[in-house]
């Protein structure tokens, strides 16, 4: 499934989420999501798409299978060490996290809890926990002018759909 | 890969081991094109030839954002 005449790495998310069982419609400029109660979880090589692995990590909060991430130890050289940290982080709010070299195993946890999450001032870290605990709840997250370098009005825009976020 | 056209003799880039995010090498070639830069896919994810070339201008539309997108379908299948 491609969008547009330049490859993007991350159009795999599109596949990723079918896969879990979530039901994806592509219009020109829209895409709908039907999200089932649980989504499969599902082993994933994101070698070739580093950038979703926090988008796919944070889906361990709704599956009810693990979801294994593998094959990508080329994220611990970001912006910050990202298996390190999501392992790490993920971990407070409930979800079983082993932390392997190339990876991480998920698994889901009836026992969700909100926490106050550690994004090391990484942008892409620090839009996953926002979801993260928007989902769980009763969170906050470091670092809210990371997302400048990427996404200026993240808060904002998460605000106007509804989102409960407040700035310290 | 995208300074390369601009060196004196043009570059070799061969490349140790398995590459990564592989997807990101064919966008930057694309883009290239786009600027009437050539880059030869030797073999590809091993080996890449770049002459010396010049840029040219053009019109060029930035694709939306799919790294930003997946975070958002992540929270859309969440919230």
């Amino acid at each position: 499934m491609t969008m547009g005449d330049m490859p993007q790495a991350d159009e795999a998310i599109i596949d990723i989420l079918e896969k879990m069982g979530v039901v994806i419609t592509l219009d020109k400029n829209v895409i709908k999501i039907k999200s089932p109660k649980k989504l499969d979880g599902g082993k994933f090589d994101l070698n070739d798409s580093p950038d979703l692995v926090h988008a796919v990590a944070i889906l361990a909060l709704k599956t009810s299978k693990p979801i294994e991430i593998f094959n990508v130890k080329h994220v611990r050289y970001k912006e910050t060490d990202r298996i390190a940290i999501l392992a790490r982080e993920l971990k407070k709010l409930g979800i079983k996290v082993v932390e392997k070299k190339d990876g991480l195993v998920l698994k889901n946890s009836k026992n969700l809890i909100g926490a106050d999450l550690n994004s090391e001032n990484d942008h892409r870290l620090f839009m996953a926990f926002c979801i993260a605990g928007m989902y769980v709840g009763n969170c906050s997250v470091s670092h809210p002018e990371s997302v400048k370098i990427s996404y200026p009005d993240f808060i904002q825009e998460m605000k106007r759909i509804g989102c409960k976020i407040s700035l310290d | 890969m995208i300074v390369a056209p601009k060196s004196e003799n043009g570059i070799v880039l061969n490349i140790k081991d398995e590459l990564v995010s592989k997807p990101y090498v064919d966008a930057t070639i694309m883009a290239m094109k786009k600027f009437n830069v050539n880059v030869e896919s030797e073999i590809p994810y091993k080996k890449y030839i770049i002459h010396p070339q010049n840029y040219k201008s053009t019109t060029f539309s930035v694709p939306s954002d799919f790294s930003i997108l997946a975070l958002l379908l992540s929270a859309a299948v969440l919230l």
